[in-house]
């Protein structure tokens, strides 16, 4: 046989790519799917990554004597300190709420009306969610710096060298912190945002006392209280879970843990209101007196 | 101090589920008065909600509990009803509306109290006697606990008034479209116009005449002051009592003519069927005849004496 070279694609030269030879709109058309591929891989890849983590979470509640002790600490972190934040959002929120509906009222609607707007208002859907989104932005954000900095600090390589499990160490109490304490967050938060409405109609309107509380109790049903328990419960385990993971995997120095911190609250305010739609979506038929 | 952190945080806990709990109750249950449960049954649409007031003549007593779909056709109602509160006997329940935007409440009317004494006494014919639609009326009693107060007529719903004001609207917009067709395009408002020009100008014709009629009465009156200002009232009076004699005059001559008439009256009636001579003269056939045949012999005679005139004259001279 002769030394002639087979008929077939001739092999590129050094440093260039099969595509290199291909008309423009062909390598436009290529490289656009090769990036929304990468983006999709991508995307199932962070998803992926996450239920490694939170599979990680729920084998690390086995190491009860690692994150026992941690508990009540994180739990003060969230829950404790964070009563003067919440309580001013939702006692303003109360207020205006219960203030700006005595003002938009059609001549003729019973005043009893104030009562009951400020209570489905603040214990539907204000009480939970901005409770929710003002913990993401103060106790997520702390919670993606300190997980985050210690990452870039390597003390959490230190502790797996220390034979802790940091993530029994480090995001357990953290997610049971968050579990527990922003329901009960969101009950103060509630329950100050009622008061403060009320105290605001009635000193500063024509409304009584008597047509607020008449109004409050109108076609209340004990389902409305789970229902904003059962919404603070999934925000605060979202935001303990988004924001340690976001620390967990932070990398690169301080810029890191800044990107770490700056999407922790983003994520987790996205997927709080996500939540907030979901659960919406699938209870509020159940909410119908 | 060691455990700090446990201690604030079971105080939080504690005070949150405290919270949780006492205001869930407070709202659910309307504060913390005990109440006892009473029923009513209502027709489907309603539109009953829990939490909605009960109220007995207007006053707050309690609040609906539970709302029962009955695939019947009828919404079982569970009220909540404060201990301090009772329901009379004889009370019916209606939804009825508050304000107009749907808002609803459970009105109970209770029994007038003269009804009461009515029914109670069993007076005939007052009050109609008591039938399953109108429970009994009786002064004193009330209801028991869990017991089903009657429905009674219920409170037009904002569609039955919309409907009727609807209605309103309809004959009101046809009225203003016959007025439109009489009034614009008929010409009926220059047609008003005309009328109340041709009535002004016959009110100022009438005022006129009006006036000058008044300034002749008024010279009328003046004179007829005057005349009676003229009249003299000692003459006056002797006329009137000359008068008053001539009338007495009158008076008794008039009662002669009576006298005077009446025995007229008993001649003629003497001569009509008396036996005097007058009246056989009047009356009686034979005179006739007797003075007919005289007349005739008479008659007879003066022919004879014509005819023999010697018979019964003879003259002599000597």
């Amino acid at each position: 046989m002769s030394a002639t070279a087979l008929p077939g694609p001739s092999l590129p030269p050094h440093g260039r790519r099969p595509t290199d030879d291909f008309a423009i709109p062909q390598r436009a058309a290529i490289l656009f799917f090769r990036r929304v591929a990468r983006i999709t891989i991508g995307f199932f890849l962070q998803i992926g990554l996450r239920v490694q983590f939170f599979t990680e979470i729920v084998r690390a509640f086995g190491e009860v004597r690692t994150w026992m002790p941690l508990t009540v600490r994180q739990m003060r972190n969230i829950g404790v300190d964070s009563i003067p934040l919440a309580g001013i959002v939702a006692a303003f929120i109360g207020a205006v709420t219960a203030y700006q509906t005595v003002y938009q009222l059609f001549p003729g609607v019973q005043l009893s009306a104030v009562g009951w707007i400020v209570r489905q208002s603040v214990v539907l859907e204000l009480g939970p969610l901005l409770t929710a989104l003002v913990l993401a932005g103060r106790v997520g954000a702390r919670m993606a710096a300190e997980i985050g900095t210690m990452r870039v600090t390597e003390q959490i390589d230190a502790l797996e060298t220390l034979a802790y499990d940091p993530i029994a160490y480090l995001v357990v109490p953290r997610t049971i912190a968050g579990l527990t304490m922003v329901p009960l967050l969101t009950i103060l938060a509630i329950a100050i945002g009622i008061v403060f409405g009320g105290i605001t109609v009635v000193a500063a309107t024509k409304v009584r006392l008597t047509d607020y509380t008449s109004g409050l109790r109108l076609t209340f049903i004990p389902f409305q209280v789970y229902y904003a328990l059962i919404k603070a419960t999934l925000f605060g385990t979202s935001i303990s879970l988004i924001c340690s993971y976001e620390g967990y995997v932070t990398e690169t120095g301080a810029e890191g843990v800044g990107r770490s911190t700056a999407r922790a609250v983003v994520i987790s305010s996205v997927v709080i209101l996500l939540l907030d739609a979901l659960t919406a979506l699938y209870l509020a038929p159940a909410l119908a007196p | 101090m060691k455990r700090r952190d446990e201690v604030i945080v079971g105080v939080f806990v504690t005070v949150a589920v405290v919270v949780g709990v006492v205001g869930t109750l407070w709202l659910a249950r309307r504060g913390y008065s005990k109440s006892y449960p009473m029923y009513a049954v209502f027709d489907w649409g309603n539109n009953v909600k829990t939490g909605q007031p009960v109220l007995l003549a207007g006053v707050q007593v309690g609040y609906v509990d539970q709302v029962h779909l009955d695939p019947a056709g009828v919404l079982d109602v569970a009220l909540s009803i404060d201990k301090q509160w009772k329901i009379p006997e004889g009370t019916t329940a209606t939804v009825q509306n508050e304000g107009f935007f749907g808002d609803k409440s459970v009105a109970l009317h209770p029994c007038l109290r003269a009804q009461a004494t009515v029914g109670v006494e069993g007076a005939a014919g007052a009050v109609p006697p008591a039938t399953s639609s109108t429970p009994t009326c009786r002064a004193g009693a009330f209801y028991p606990p869990g017991d089903t107060i009657p429905t009674g007529k219920p409170a037009p719903t904002i569609d039955q008034m919309l409907a009727r004001v609807d209605s309103m609207s309809g004959s009101l917009s046809d009225v203003v479209k016959a007025f439109q067709v009489e009034m614009v395009q008929k010409n009926g408002v220059e047609d008003l116009h005309k009328t109340i020009q041709s009535t002004n100008a016959l009110l100022l014709e009438l005022h006129r005449v009006a006036e000058q009629q008044s300034a002749a009465l008024t010279l009328t009156l003046a004179t007829i002051r005057k005349s009676a200002s003229a009249l003299d009232s000692a003459a006056l009076d002797t006329t009137v009592r000359n008068v008053a004699a001539t009338t007495q005059n009158l008076k008794q001559m008039t009662s002669k003519l009576q006298e005077t008439s009446a025995r007229l009256d008993s001649v003629m009636e003497s001569v009509a069927h008396g036996n005097g001579t007058v009246s056989k003269l009047l009356n009686d056939p034979s005179v006739y005849n007797d003075i007919h045949t005289l007349l005739a012999r008479l008659d007879s005679l003066t022919a004879d004496i014509k005819a023999n005139p010697k018979r019964y004259i003879n003259v002599r001279v000597f």
